[in-house]
């Protein structure tokens, strides 16, 4: 056993490779769960999952989350309902972050690109700065009250439908040695993961994770993408993730979705995730985490405040805002 | 029109253009033969004038090409910027007489509904892939809806993966019939929500019953759209009720109908799609359009008087070679001073559907942005 808590692969594009990660992770001998709800849960590429363990001589033990939780909502349509306006409610204070969120970007980039001299310019970037991190901040807040209000309200996990899904997953958890946690759509795997509370039962698991399915696992999602069809969009914060991966913010496929030459920027969405490290990672790559500090075969690529890519041996767990 | 000394037609011509010469000059390229920059025009034939037309609406855009010495070949080079696409064909002149046709030395064509045209490629222009038939990607069904007041049928887009117990945003396209067949849209709209760059949506494609005067600011073809078509496609389909997940895409006198069906029902259709639209107005000079089109140009006039916020988000594009691209790019700030959000791109091609076609992704992902911000795969 390799004594890791956690390897978080880069992205997997065309066929799916997870050999060197299991070996990697070597957990102790049993079963591999494996959670592929944002990967789209569908028979084919489920199988590409679990072959993959199966190279490695373990048994998979597909969680079908998707599946468990459609199931729950066709049984309880109240919690399906109130479920769907949670999202609306959640949308509705994306557009508002959005909008609050587009000036404050705006008037920090305005400010830089000002020909003035330094001492002037410091005060009112540092002012911009706090601005956007104000902006993400109660985007943040707002966000995990709702999900509060919604937890408390309908008490999703105690509901029949949903306990029934919930305790058979734990109890295939309570058998596997180890879980993967695919990447894709990043949205569904995290309100799947909350509805059904499983962060408990996966902090006691190594865990295989990759992209979307690693950026869950931390303390807070950030979304980001320079390239989309119609140019650069802001960096967002979706909200909290689970916390199970400490002190880093994660930007996976980061050389195809972010312009590393824009340092200005770079800087900046490295400054909105402090004190966490902004950690990149692309095909190909690994990071592992032991419990108390992060490494990586190659080192670890993380971003300044200043905007330079910065590769470092190791990361310890926390550190100061 | 510029010669350069290193164009193969100045070799040509430097070599003696003899029959001969010109026959192996035919045999030698690809027509229209593309050097860099340039762009060089070839027509061979019995003639006394040759033109190279690019046309709107039966306006002739038409630029004289030049007979090579004693030759019966002519020519006319042309500066594309890259990635340029232009639809053509010659005109040609004997006596008294004149012909359009098609370059016979291209074998590359494109039909809309005027007709067949032929279609110059300039350097890097790529048809895009997710314009193509991709076998991996599943296909959205079309559903013939019969509409209300005798229009005919629309025909509805549903997403491939399609759910009654989901709501849908909901885009309606003017002229529907032609951007599925001219510009591709189902396939566009399958690849794109396959890519994620838009999220799986319905989309209306609905005809005008006479274009000319539906599509010209009609108070009453506007109360169809908002009182008629979307209603009863309410009732039929899973849509979502937010202006901001409606749309309205139209594309030349249909761009001028989605922005007047926006202006008469103000915040209804929160996005508009607006491509190479017939924005006519006078109040800097006298319109040499037809007086059918009378009512575009006292809508355009007053919009320029006073701009309204109509919708949230307003994506307008134009070719750079269609001769309403003035129009467009004067119409651009009056929209974003009215309040909207609007992005204006200007494209190296002309008044046509691939144009139309290819401008499909940057504006359905701009006003509908997908999933792919959520995916990391």
């Amino acid at each position: 056993m390799s004594g890791l808590r956690a390897v978080v692969l880069g992205p997997q594009v065309g066929a799916i490779s997870l050999t060197g990660g299991i070996a990697a992770l070597d957990p102790p001998p049993g079963k591999i769960a494996d959670i592929t709800v944002g990967w789209r849960e569908t028979e084919p590429v489920r199988r590409e999952v679990d072959r993959e363990i199966e190279k490695c001589g373990r048994e998979p033990a597909p969680l079908l989350i998707g599946e468990r939780v459609g199931r729950a909502f066709g049984a309880d349509p109240e919690l399906s309902q109130a479920h769907r306006a949670l999202q609306e409610g959640l949308l509705a204070e994306e557009r508002l972050y959005r909008a609050r969120l587009s000036l404050a970007v705006e008037a920090a980039r305005q400010i830089s690109l000002l020909e003035v001299e330094d001492h002037h310019r410091a005060p009112y970037a540092a002012a911009a700065r706090d601005a956007i991190r104000e902006a993400d901040r109660m985007h943040l807040d707002r966000h995990a009250a709702m999900w509060e209000e919604f937890r408390t309200e309908l008490r999703p996990a105690d509901r029949p439908g949903l306990r029934r899904e919930k305790e058979e997953v734990e109890e295939i958890l309570a058998d596997a040695a180890a879980v993967v946690l695919t990447g894709g759509h990043v949205a569904v795997i995290r309100n799947r993961l909350r509805l059904l509370e499983l962060g408990p039962a996966l902090r006691r698991l190594p865990v295989l994770a990759w992209s979307a399915g690693a950026m869950v696992l931390t303390r807070q999602v950030v979304l980001f993408h320079d390239r989309l069809p119609h140019g650069a969009a802001r960096p967002e914060i979706l909200g909290y993730g689970l916390s199970l991966l400490p002190g880093i913010a994660l930007f996976p496929d980061a050389g195809a979705r972010l312009d590393l030459d824009d340092r200005r920027s770079l800087g900046e969405l490295a400054g909105r995730v402090a004190p966490d490290w902004a950690v990149l990672l692309d095909p190909g790559e690994q990071l592992h985490w032991d419990g108390g500090k992060w490494t990586a075969p190659a080192g670890l690529r993380t971003l300044t405040e200043t905007g330079e890519l910065e590769t470092l041996p190791a990361l310890p767990a926390e550190r100061a805002a | 029109m510029t010669r350069r000394d290193e164009s193969a037609i100045v070799e040509l011509e430097d070599a003696g253009a003899t029959p001969e010469a010109v026959d192996r000059f035919l045999q030698a390229h690809e027509f229209p033969i593309r050097e860099g920059p340039r762009t060089t025009f070839v027509f061979r034939g019995e003639a006394d004038a040759v033109l190279l037309g690019h046309w709107l609406f039966g306006a002739a855009a038409a630029r004289e090409m030049e007979r090579l010495g004693e030759s019966d070949l002519w020519f006319l080079t042309l500066e594309l910027p890259a990635a340029s696409r232009v639809e053509y064909r010659f005109q040609r002149a004997i006596g008294a007489r004149t012909e359009w046709i098609l370059d016979p030395l291209n074998p590359r064509t494109v039909r809309d509904s005027f007709g067949v045209w032929s279609v110059c490629q300039g350097t890097g222009y790529r048809r895009p892939r997710w314009t193509l038939e991709n076998p991996g990607v599943g296909q959205g069904e079309l559903h013939r809806v019969p509409l209300p007041a005798g229009r005919g049928d629309a025909r509805v887009y549903t997403p491939v993966g399609f759910r009654g117990s989901r709501p849908y945003p909901l885009l309606i396209v003017l002229d529907g019939t032609d951007y599925l067949r001219y510009a591709s849209a189902r396939l566009v709209l399958d690849n794109l929500i396959e890519r994620r760059d838009i999220p799986p949506l319905i989309a209306a494609f609905v005809d005008p019953r006479k274009r000319i005067l539906d599509y010209t600011n009609s108070p009453a073809h506007a109360a169809f759209l908002a009182e008629e078509l979307v209603p009863a496609l309410e009732q039929r389909f899973p849509l979502r009720t937010r202006a901001d997940e409606r749309g309205l895409l139209g594309a030349g006198l249909g761009a001028v109908a989605a922005l007047t069906t926006a202006w008469r029902y103000p915040g209804f259709f929160g996005k508009l799609l607006l491509q190479s639209g017939s924005f006519t107005f006078t109040d800097v000079g006298p319109s040499n359009r037809t007086r059918l089109l009378d009512p575009v140009v006292d809508f355009v006039n007053a919009y320029r008087r006073e701009p309204r916020r109509v919708a949230s988000r307003v994506f307008l594009s134009c070719g750079v070679y269609d001769p309403l691209i003035y129009e467009n790019r004067t119409l651009a700030p009056l929209l974003s001073e009215s309040g909207m959000e609007v992005r204006f791109v200007e494209s190296p091609d002309g008044h046509n559907w691939e144009n139309w076609r290819d401008r499909l992704r940057v504006g359905l992902s701009w006003l509908f942005p997908g999933p792919i911000w959520l995916y990391y795969r």
